[in-house]
């Protein structure tokens, strides 16, 4: 009996492992592809852009320099893009949220709904819709952004919802209210501060779904506005695998810290309900 | 239990004017406020359903505590909202030393709240939670963090200002509540089930220092509650209310001994209710379970009439019995025991002094103490319920 839960013990633990690693390696395959030295393997396209093929250090990060220096706009403007999404969705998305929980009106709930209707779209439809319906303002980049915001709004909406859902706000305004706060005192001081957390998780999530974005973006970019997806897509169907690699862990190093914060911050979050607080 | 909070009360009453103040207790200035609270003809519907209020009117004791009592949906809560300025009302107004405060906000009428769930803000500290409402009203840093230490030596946390509202207990979180909702000096100061979220140990603690905490502070309090023994021993006054309607105000002996309608009689302490007795030619009523003798104006014909428990006697051999019953149960609750008791088909819920086993197996012969039946002449009883005995 004993043995046969030790088997399947070590049974399930290594497939996990197998699991991980499958999931792994192509991440793996790239960070390593972007600073060493393929063409020891004999299969460098390095000649094309200008190096010398078969020869140097085993570990180069010449790569990242040659798509900082290539892609520079193109990174610019997708952390430019994101935080005017994070800016827009702030702006719409908390009074939006605060109004569908707290001024609840006859319909509020299919609104809730239609928002969160882009989410199970795909982006290309919604592109082609805002092309065909804003044709008139097609190539200006806000266009690009009205997109993505359409796609992200709805995670700010819901961060703001359930936080608003998961306690008695009602009462904590009427509290502050009794107190002497008028409306935007007890914004101010009540409400946002009580929202903090939620604003904080649901700004770094629109912050890395809109640095990351393709889908919607594909068909909005214009030649001069392309987010950093829009590089990627570039390198990995015009230039060397060395060159794509180095972008892939540029972009890797922008969003995981993010992931990173937004997965600490919930946890954090799931700790503190479980207190009471 | 219910006569024990009655003569609690009773006491209280008499010994108002010099109060037992413990050594520890810090010495605390009276609001001395005087102000008048009065509301008009409040009335108020919601979308769906009966009305919540239908023209209620009363004028608030100033400087005393005022309970209101009924059961859920009396309107109890919605007549607060009204005086708060949370809820509007669709007729009446709200005046304070006669100032029409209807259309007032609020935030600009300076009340005082504590609610059932406290509301205390979470992002704050307690010592910034009591600060609040003198931080919205510019006071300066230093002014009110000693003014909260002085509100929360009052009630007593003088040791919690720093911790943060999620470390402290459910009691502590009502007392912070309390201090917050005093360190505004508020002209009136509104408690909407304040004890319900606690245990019953602590509600009793709490409940003790609530009411010397009012009663020194002589502060115009209106207090909500579904709970008759909070009102009792808190309300210089109650107000009974049901279906949005007052059914009685008076001071609780007043109430218990002279309830207006069936529903008070069994909703303000324990009582038999027999909404169909009958006022007879020779001044006796006549009772489903017997005939008895009554005092007081109620003209021959339909009325109701009410035995508290404690209405019953113990008959000694010989002596003459109004009736027999049977004993169904027996409860020893320590200074009385209950009965359950059935004369034919009525059942009877009757208390005696302890220090009487009561036997199952043999029949009681009873009487009911002289003056004890109460009768009252039929109005509002006609649409009380058939059932005779009512313990909340």
């Amino acid at each position: 009996m004993h043995n046969r839960s030790l088997l399947a013990t070590t049974v399930v633990f290594g497939v996990t492992v197998l699991l991980l690693c499958i999931v792994i390696a192509p991440v793996l395959t790239v960070i390593a592809g972007s600073f060493l030295n393929t063409s020891f393997l004999g299969i460098s396209s390095e000649q094309w852009v200008g190096g010398k093929g078969g020869t140097g250090d085993l570990i180069t990060f010449k790569w990242f320099g040659y798509v900082l220096e290539l892609y520079r706009p193109q990174m610019i403007f997708g952390v430019q893009l994101a935080l005017w999404n994070v800016a827009v969705c702030l702006l719409v998305g908390v009074p939006g949220g605060y109004a569908l929980v707290r001024r609840a009106f006859p319909g509020c709930g299919v609104i809730e709904d239609l928002l969160l209707l882009p989410l199970s779209i795909p982006g290309l439809t919604i592109s082609i819709g805002l092309l065909q319906a804003y044709g008139i303002i097609r190539g200006k980049w806000w266009l690009l952004l009205a997109g993505q915001v359409l796609y992200t709004l709805p995670f700010m909406v819901r961060s703001v919802t359930s936080t608003l859902r998961s306690y008695d706000h009602a009462t904590l305004e009427r509290a502050a209210r009794s107190l002497g706060a008028g409306f935007w005192q007890t914004c101010w001081l009540v409400t946002l501060p009580s929202l903090r957390h939620a604003l904080v998780v649901g700004s770094l999530l629109v912050f890395a779904i809109s640095f990351g974005e393709f889908n919607v973006s594909f068909l909005l970019n214009t030649p001069l506005h392309q987010g950093f997806p829009a590089a990627l897509y570039a390198t990995y169907t015009t230039n060397s695998f060395q060159v794509s690699s180095a972008a892939t862990t540029l972009f890797l190093l922008i969003i995981v810290p993010v992931l990173l914060v937004i997965q600490a911050l919930g946890g954090r979050e799931t700790s503190r309900i479980e207190q009471g607080a | 239990m219910n006569t024990e909070a009655l003569v609690l009360q009773s006491g209280e009453e008499d010994g108002a004017g010099a109060l037992v103040r413990p050594p520890s207790r810090p010495k605390v200035q009276s609001f001395a406020t005087s102000a008048a609270l009065e509301i008009r003809f409040l009335t108020k519907s919601y979308v769906r359903g009966t009305p919540a209020l239908s023209g209620i009117s009363h004028t608030f004791t100033p400087g005393k505590v005022t309970a209101i009592l009924g059961p859920s949906g009396s309107g109890k809560t919605t007549a607060l909202g009204i005086i708060a300025g949370l809820v509007s009302p669709d007729t009446g107004s709200v005046f304070l030393d006669a100032r029409d405060l209807t259309t007032v906000p609020t935030e600009k009428r300076g009340f005082g709240l504590v609610f059932q769930n406290y509301a205390l803000f979470p992002h704050l500290s307690v010592s910034e939670n009591v600060e609040f409402g003198l931080r919205v009203r510019g006071v300066p840093k230093a002014e009110r963090t000693r003014l909260a230490a002085e509100m929360l030596e009052l009630v007593r946390i003088p040791q919690l200002a720093g911790r943060r509202v999620h470390q402290i207990s459910g009691g502590e979180q009502q007392r912070v509540a309390v201090a917050r909702a005093l360190a505004v000096r508020p002209a009136i100061l509104l408690m909407d089930e304040p004890l319900s979220a606690l245990d019953a140990k602590l509600r009793d603690e709490l409940r003790g220092e609530l009411s010397r905490l009012l009663r020194e502070l002589a502060i115009t309090t209106v207090y909500v509650t579904h709970d008759q023994g909070e009102a009792m021993s808190l309300g210089h006054e109650l107000i009974v209310m049901s279906h949005g309607r007052i059914e009685q105000t008076g001071t609780a002996q007043e109430i218990y001994r002279a309830p207006n309608s069936p529903f008070v009689a069994s909703f303000i302490g324990s009582a038999n209710v027999f909404p169909n007795a009958e006022r007879l030619g020779n001044g006796e009523v006549r009772l489903p379970f017997a005939t008895l003798g009554a005092n007081g104006h109620v003209p021959v014909g339909p009325c109701w009439a009410m035995l508290r428990p404690e209405a019953f006697e113990l008959v000694r051999e010989g002596e003459r019995a109004d009736f027999t019953a049977r004993v169904e149960s027996a409860f020893f609750l320590g200074a009385q025991t209950r009965v359950q008791l059935r004369v034919g088909e009525v059942p009877l819920l009757a208390e005696f002094p302890a220090g009487v086993a009561f036997d199952a197996s043999r029949p009681l012969a009873l009487r009911v103490r002289p003056g004890a039946l109460y009768v009252r002449a039929r109005d509002s009883a006609s649409e009380f319920s058939e059932s005779q005995i009512l313990v909340p």
